[in-house]
């Protein structure tokens, strides 16, 4: 990595911006209300490439950016909208929470090493988690409750027993005959639990940060690591025992070695979110994004926005070396916003002639207009799958489920847990894994955080799936792909109800 | 006088270079300043800002230190003295003549009071604290903590730029002789690898518009090396077209010996170095082309340059 040459990239892209000859034009004049005045677009992400990638300090990356903001104001005639923003080193920083990707390990694979989680990459609150044997169950079981206030189901998705203490990953839902929806939380503190020794236990319900629909439910007191079963009885129902003794599946995933640059990996989960984002806002794959009108450009905004500004990116991972020129992911990305109909990325490479087989299978799928396809109805499924250690990161898949149209996957992240943050174009780089799902179809959904909970050196995390499962299948592939390995494992989802 | 505030900065004089000052080839200039209830001359001559009048700028300080109202001028010497050696001068600043900045002191003064009404002092909105039912908890105090450093740096933020666009509101002949002051402590100290992205950028926005009037080319297609050794540097252009280069290696004293003093290009010449300073006539080594060998030239100055920097012919 060479941070001498990111810096000087950096700011010799914001000398070249400045000689914009838009920037001096006055036929295009800010319009009046403008709130405030910004660096061009490039600026911006290149700043906040090689701060993420840990080639540019913030300080410094805020620094050139204040200046350039400024040289901009004074050039436009427009110190009054400047003094009228927070301001270029204050308020909030532009490219806070960014957590350096070059700081995490990529070295790693397997076996898993227990080392100190370094301060930087474990919220201070999160001690490192202790070592001990951890118990993962598959459950996929439906618990029916109801009183006179409200009445559901608590899908019950695995059984996880860790150093942080024993709990339930599940997702629930109130029914109303009256079809209003219910905003309370289930009554678990009027369940009775017993587990084969008879010992009575409480529930405490916890959504941790997660989906509405998702919850943990964790046991209290906490039960000793052995108990064979668990009976709930919720109020008005029959008891319902949950075997604890059933096995985790123990999937042989398929591990290979890669060996991406911390560059090309920063510019694949760009690309994942651009796929993600033009799935969400629906996007007209047919027609072109610049030239679509008012209101479809309108709503592909955020993903010609994503878009923008990427030929600087690519030209900041090169220049601060983590980005080899000979690197085929550039092309890969150029073909990609090609298929996209997005212009004015700026990437100089030729779009190349394939693309890896997730990015493919999305856009088959929607170039087929497929995005109408009605999704799968509400469900869930019990899964229990440990992951090798990738990034230094263990993931345990515990769940899937599918609510009001979205696909969930549901997981533990242990060992060197990043703190919680979203970062710059929704892209949360604090997670280090890029997550892909393989439904029964042989069709790809990509996976990306969409919740992340800290507590005891563990991290619940919640993955949304795009776009969602359309049918409930007996088994995904799940790959996972770090900057040194990529682990492809086979998972048989234990649904709660027939399929 | 030199300007007022601040020890231990550099010297605004890069007198150890075997040639002379860095600003010998530059006259002085002048400009008016709002100060109190009228308009008060600031001067710059060799290499020094001069409040003429403010006859005891000492006594005017230790009279703020008690109270008592900062002149206006006197606060600009000081943001100069401030400012003497920041880099941020090179990234703001123009980056030739035609560079013109929009700053006046009517944006100054919004500045100024923007800045008051939106941040004000440091707990000055709250000087009695308020009562609490029970002592703050831990986070409370962190909390406090990070607003109070976040209301700190607001301020700095807010100083410095108030600062910046002061000078700037000074006009260009300032501009372009406070950029020589600051490139000139950076080549006294021979940069180091903490400064020398700040300086490449710095001399390419600047080399990069010349060469365009000097060669036609696209001022992108300029590449600019930090020389660090005795001799002027070198250049030479490479490749066809899209790919066509000029690649430049210079000092970082260039910016000041040359740039500032107006003299990045003079006739048909790129003049890369000062073998001779003086005002209005020095001597100067000029590249006709690039990759060859630099010629001496002497050069007369035309006081009446725009913005205060002269224009220079062979």
């Amino acid at each position: 990595m060479n941070r001498e040459r990111a810096e000087t990239y950096l700011r010799l892209l914001a000398e070249a911006e400045l000689r914009d000859p838009a920037l001096a034009s006055p036929s295009a004049p800010r319009p009046a209300d403008a709130p405030f005045v910004t660096p061009p677009i490039a600026l911006i992400r290149a700043a906040w490439a090689l701060t993420t990638v840990g080639a540019l300090d913030l300080e410094t990356a805020e620094a050139i950016m204040a200046d350039a903001e400024l040289a901009v104001a004074t050039r436009h005639r427009s110190v009054a909208a400047v003094l009228s923003s927070p301001g270029p080193r204050l308020g909030p920083r532009r490219f806070a929470g960014a957590r350096p990707l070059a700081r995490m390990s990529h070295s790693r694979l397997m076996p898993s090493v227990t080392s100190p989680s370094p301060a930087d990459t474990a919220p201070p609150e999160s001690p490192a988690p202790p070592d001990g044997p951890d118990r993962y169950v598959p459950v996929g079981q439906m618990i029916l409750f109801h009183d006179e206030l409200i009445s559901g189901e608590l899908d019950l998705m695995a059984y996880a027993h860790t150093a942080a203490g024993a709990r339930f990953t599940a997702a629930w839902r109130a029914r109303d005959p009256l079809g209003a929806r219910h905003h309370g939380v289930p009554p678990v503190d009027a369940f009775t639990l017993t587990d084969d020794r008879g010992q009575p236990y409480g529930l405490v319900f916890d959504p941790k940060g997660r989906p509405e629909s998702t919850c943990d439910l964790t046991l209290r007191p906490d039960p000793p690591p052995d108990i064979g079963w668990l009976e709930i009885t919720a109020p008005g129902e029959q008891a319902v025992r949950v075997d604890l003794n059933r096995r985790a599946e123990r999937p042989e995933p398929q591990i290979s070695a890669i060996n991406l640059s911390i560059g090309e990996h920063l510019l694949n989960r760009i690309a994942e979110r651009l796929l993600t984002l033009a799935a969400e806002y629906r996007v007209d794959w047919h027609s072109r994004l610049s030239s679509a009108p008012a209101h479809r450009a309108q709503l592909a905004a955020p993903v010609t926005n994503l878009a923008g500004g990427l030929g600087a990116t690519i030209g900041a991972l090169e220049a601060a070396e983590v980005l080899s020129p000979l690197s085929p992911v550039p092309a890969r990305l150029a073909a990609l916003c090609a298929s996209l109909r997005i212009g004015g990325h700026g990437i100089t490479a030729a779009p190349a002639p394939d693309l890896p087989e997730p990015w493919l299978s999305m856009l088959t799928h929607y170039h087929r207009r497929k995005p109408e396809t009605a999704p799968a109805g509400d469900g869930f499924a019990g899964v229990a799958v440990a992951l090798p250690e990738l990034e230094g990161i263990r993931l345990v898949l515990l769940g899937l489920h599918t609510c009001d149209g979205g696909t969930w996957m549901d997981a533990l992240a242990l060992g060197r847990l990043p703190g919680l943050h979203q970062g710059a174009l929704g892209l949360d780089m604090a997670f280090p894994l890029s997550m892909w799902v393989r439904d029964g179809a042989g069709r790809w959904h990509a996976a990306r955080p969409a919740g992340w909970h800290h507590e005891g050196g563990e991290a619940a995390l919640t993955l949304r799936l795009t776009p969602p499962l359309t049918r409930s299948c007996a088994r995904v592939e799940v790959l996972a792909t770090g900057r040194s390995a990529e682990v492809r494992a086979t998972v048989a989802l234990c649904w709660g109800y027939p399929l | 006088m030199n300007p007022p505030g601040g020890s231990g900065g550099p010297s605004p004089r890069d007198d150890t270079a075997p040639n002379g000052a860095w600003f010998t080839c530059l006259p002085s200039c002048e400009t008016q300043v709002p100060c109190g209830t009228g308009r008060h001359t600031v001067r710059w001559a060799d290499g020094s800002l001069d409040l003429p009048s403010h006859s005891d700028v000492e006594g005017e300080l230790v009279l703020a230190a008690l109270g008592g109202d900062k002149a206006r001028c006197v606060e600009v010497a000081q943001a100069w003295a401030r400012h003497a050696d920041d880099l941020s001068v090179l990234a703001i600043g123009p980056r030739g003549p035609a560079d013109q900045i929009a700053v006046d002191w009517d944006d100054v003064l919004a500045a100024e009071q923007a800045g008051s009404t939106v941040i004000g002092p440091v707990g000055a909105a709250r000087r009695k604290p308020m009562g609490l039912a029970s002592q703050p908890g831990p986070t409370l105090a962190r909390a406090g903590a990070r607003q109070r450093q976040m209301q700190e740096e607001q301020l700095k933020a807010q100083r410095r730029r108030n600062d910046v666009l002061s000078l700037l509101a000074l006009g260009h002949g300032f501009q372009v002789r406070l950029i020589g002051q600051v490139a000139a402590a950076h080549a006294a100290r021979h940069g180091g690898e903490q400064v020398r992205p700040a300086l490449v950028a710095a001399i390419t926005g600047r080399l990069a518009p010349a060469a365009e009037e000097w060669l036609g080319i696209d001022p992108d297609q300029v590449v600019v090396g930090l020389h660090a050794g005795r001799s002027w540097g070198s250049s030479e252009l490479t490749g066809y077209g899209a790919d066509r280069r000029l690649r430049v290696s210079l000092p970082a004293g260039w910016l000041a010996r040359v740039w500032a003093c107006g003299l990045a290009r003079v006739g048909r010449h790129l003049i890369v170095a000062v073998q001779e300073p003086g005002w209005p006539t020095a001597r100067v080594l000029g590249l006709r082309s690039p990759g060859a060998q630099p010629e001496p030239l002497v050069v007369h100055a035309d006081p009446d340059g725009p913005g205060g920097v002269p224009h220079w012919e062979v």
